[in-house]
């Protein structure tokens, strides 16, 4: 038994300098492969939840994220929308566009961003649709995240 | 104990400088391939900082194999490691964002860099949610989240709560400031502090899942100050500042240098605390012959991580919280002192041999993470003082 | 849920198992009664702790809808109370070296006199009397409590702050858990003095509020 535990310690020592090697050579590889297992992403509370819906405005695309009022456990009462405008060169001065985050076939609020300044104004129809919580100026183009309360 | 330690070499009696060399080969060649990333660099900058580096590697590895000496040499490389993360961080930092500030539109864009200390924060949402609480890229970058998962499964598997002294890009700076003066101007510190990091990775594990963000990254993180800060914009983030600029000031740079002790790493990191727990699946450790044991009381006096008394060396062992440094190892002029891997005999004269087993992926783990960092330094510092900037 | 409630309430709920398990457990539990019956007797005690709790929630609402009138008084008053219980708190947690600040775990006698009349009564009485016991933690909940505008709310931040504490009990019944008390007691103790820095910044944002509107 002592031989065993012995043989054991010894492999085990061994291997370790094999994982280390492992861990840098394959890391790309085990990264992979760990993302696609498990299929495990950034929360959506930064980065704005799945697109649900994009329209192309010729010079400039408007992409809209799906509600988001995740929670460790299921919902929170409060959550955001968040839309993005891209890219920056493309960008008129002001952009006013109206969603419809619920998919009922009604308007649900308008935005209106200006893009030299950053100033972003809310014009809501939907009563669960509260306030502007940010603008954002992205790398490429614009982001603006809308508070919601649950229906 | 008195049985089983009969015959142990001490760790003193050496090779010759002909099988230190072949010792050594396996590493330079590991180093050379993993430094050059298996294409040698042809810009003159980058090859000088190529060069430099694997000479500098590899000396402290012959000197580590040839002295028999693990903590004197590994010390010098990690501090060296430390400081050429900063410099080579924050420049990147300052050429890619333009500032050291993490802006809102940073984070919602996934621009913030993980570094491991997340890992614990993110498990429980991660296992609830199948989602990371944390505003970087998961994968495709050198500090993706995933990545850097990977790394710390890695080492922690081979090294275990080693990750602290051979692996951590922190660690270094709370060495190096514990290294600063020659004496400790404060010698007693309340054994009950050493349960404050299982405290605060108590909370910061319940309040990131509670709350769904990195709760150490926002408030604690005393790193933050030479890393990334939020942006100030309001009240909070200037709250925010000051507590990583105190916590950096007071724990990483006065008590280590006061205390002779990695004050940071053993009083206050949750990832010190995590490691120690996912210490149980490594297989090495430090052990102690109480046979052989003077009560010299060197290796506590010396232990920068609290992690030695009398009490444990009367059970022969560590405490869960030993980083596997080899200060107390170094110290021990009786060879009392061993590194060793569970399962085999503490007999026969095996001693260099665990050593060597423990050094080689150490090593490897402390060599490769520093030498990226130590090369882009040196290629920064070449560029400053030729072209008066960095980049 | 109050999310502030439940965390102040998660990072006693360490300490707090650590200074009423000791006496309170194993005295409730008996021996080898099997852990069916175990959890029914937390569960009574977390009741009659509950009980205990929502009362003071009450109380806490009416100190507050009848002397806290005005926002900047209001503001000034709680940021105090938080300055206040959080230097009280980090005190404890940090400094203090006495483990007793259990109402229940100090007032195993009454119980066992109380038991003498009813047994049954017993787990929900000593649950009771750990929801009155005025430790440092619960004297902050008390003010966040108050701080709340309607009754529901405070009744709310309480139950949420019950639920924070209770989380570590579902544990009790495994009474072999609790095997290193000592170290338990610490580290919750240190983990009360951690949040208490956490009022201590609520509590001093609130007072400059307060003079802000003044």
């Amino acid at each position: 038994m002592k031989k065993l535990k012995s043989f054991l310690g010894y492999i085990w020592a061994v291997a370790a300098i094999i994982i280390a090697l492992a861990t840098f050579f394959g890391q790309s590889y085990f990264s992979r492969a760990l993302v696609a297992t498990t299929g495990i992403t950034v929360n959506p509370r930064y980065s704005g939840g799945e697109i649900i819906k994009t329209v192309d405005h010729g010079n400039y695309k408007t992409a809209m994220h799906r509600p988001v009022f995740d929670a460790l456990i299921g919902q929170t009462k409060e959550g955001f929308i968040q839309i993005n405008w891209a890219p920056a060169a493309g960008l008129p001065q002001v952009i006013s566009e109206g969603f419809d985050y619920n998919s009922d076939g009604k308007e649900d609020f308008i935005v209106t961003l200006n893009t030299a300044t950053g100033k972003a104004t809310l014009a809501s129809s939907n009563p669960a649709v509260l306030d502007i919580e940010k603008s954002y100026h992205l790398k490429n183009g614009w982001a603006v995240r809308v508070l919601l309360k649950q229906p | 104990m008195n049985k089983d330690t009969a015959g142990i070499v001490p760790a003193t009696q050496q090779p010759g400088i002909l099988k230190t060399l072949l010792l050594c080969l396996p590493m330079m060649i590991i180093t050379v391939i993993m430094l050059s990333n298996g294409m040698l660099p042809t810009e003159p900058a980058r090859l000088t900082a190529f060069i430099l580096t694997f000479v500098f590697i590899n000396v402290i590895f012959f000197l580590m194999i040839r002295t028999g000496e693990t903590d004197r040499w590994r010390s010098i490389l990690f501090v060296t490691y430390a400081v050429c993360f900063v410099v080579s961080f924050i420049a990147n930092l300052i050429e890619v964002r333009g500032s050291m500030a993490l802006s809102p539109a940073d984070i919602i864009e996934g621009l913030a860099p993980c570094c491991h200390i997340v890992i614990p924060m993110t498990l429980i949402p991660a296992a609830l949610t199948k989602t990371i609480i944390f505003p970087g890229t998961i994968i495709g970058t050198k500090y993706a989240i995933v990545s850097m998962f990977v790394l710390w499964t890695g080492a922690t598997i081979a090294l275990g709560r080693g990750f602290c002294s051979w692996v951590c890009f922190f660690g270094g700076l709370d060495e190096g400031f514990s290294r600063l003066f020659k004496k400790a101007r404060i010698k007693d510190v309340n054994p009950k502090w050493n349960y404050l990091p299982y405290t605060v990775l108590l909370l910061i594990v319940l309040a990131s899942a509670v709350t769904l963000a990195p709760f150490y990254c926002q408030w604690l993180c005393p790193f933050k100050t030479v890393t990334e800060y939020p942006e100030i914009t309001s009240v909070k983030t200037v709250i925010q500042a000051i507590i990583f600029i105190s916590l950096f000031i007071a724990l990483v740079m006065v008590l280590p240098a006061l205390t002779k002790r990695r004050i940071q790493c053993s009083l206050f990191c949750p990832m010190g605390a995590f490691q120690s727990l996912t210490n149980k699946i490594n297989v090495f450790n430090v052990r102690v012959d109480p046979e052989k044991c003077i009560k010299c009381k060197k290796c506590i006096q010396t232990c920068p991580t609290f992690s030695i008394n009398e009490e444990t060396i009367a059970k022969g062992k560590t405490a869960i919280t030993c980083m596997k440094c080899g200060k107390c190892i170094d110290a021990c002029k009786q060879n009392a002192i061993f590194y060793h891997i569970s399962g085999t005999p503490l007999t026969g004269g095996r001693v260099e041999i665990y050593r060597r087993l423990f050094i080689y992926p150490a090593f490897i783990f402390l060599a490769t993470m520093s030498g990226g960092f130590v090369q882009d330094a040196i290629v920064k510092t070449i560029k400053l003082i030729i072209t008066g900037s960095m980049f | 849920m109050k999310l502030d409630g439940f965390i102040l309430g998660l990072s006693n709920g360490v300490a707090c198992i650590a200074t009423c398990a000791p006496v309170l457990i194993p005295y409730l539990l008996g021996e080898g009664k099997g852990i069916v019956r175990n959890y029914w007797v937390i569960g009574q005690f977390l009741f009659g702790r509950l009980l205990g709790y929502l009362l003071f929630a009450f109380l806490a609402w009416t100190v507050s809808s009848a002397i806290l009138q005005e926002a900047s008084q209001r503001n000034m008053i709680i940021g105090v109370a938080y300055i206040l219980f959080s230097g009280l708190l980090i005190f404890y947690g940090f400094f203090k070296k006495t483990n007793a600040t259990c109402e229940a775990a100090c007032n195993k006698n009454k119980y066992q006199r109380l038991l003498a009349i009813w047994p049954a009564l017993l787990p929900a009485a000593a649950g009771f009397a750990t929801g009155l016991s005025f430790c440092p933690p619960f004297l902050l909940a008390f003010t966040g409590a108050a701080e709340q505008t309607s009754l529901m709310m405070s009744l709310l931040f309480f139950f949420s702050f019950f639920l924070g504490t209770s989380i570590f009990f579902v544990l009790a019944p495994f009474v072999g858990v609790f095997s290193r008390f000592s170290v338990l007691q610490i580290v919750g103790k240190m983990a009360s003095g951690i949040i208490g820095f956490y009022y201590l910044y609520s509590g001093s944002i609130m007072l400059i509020g307060g003079l802000k509107i003044l």
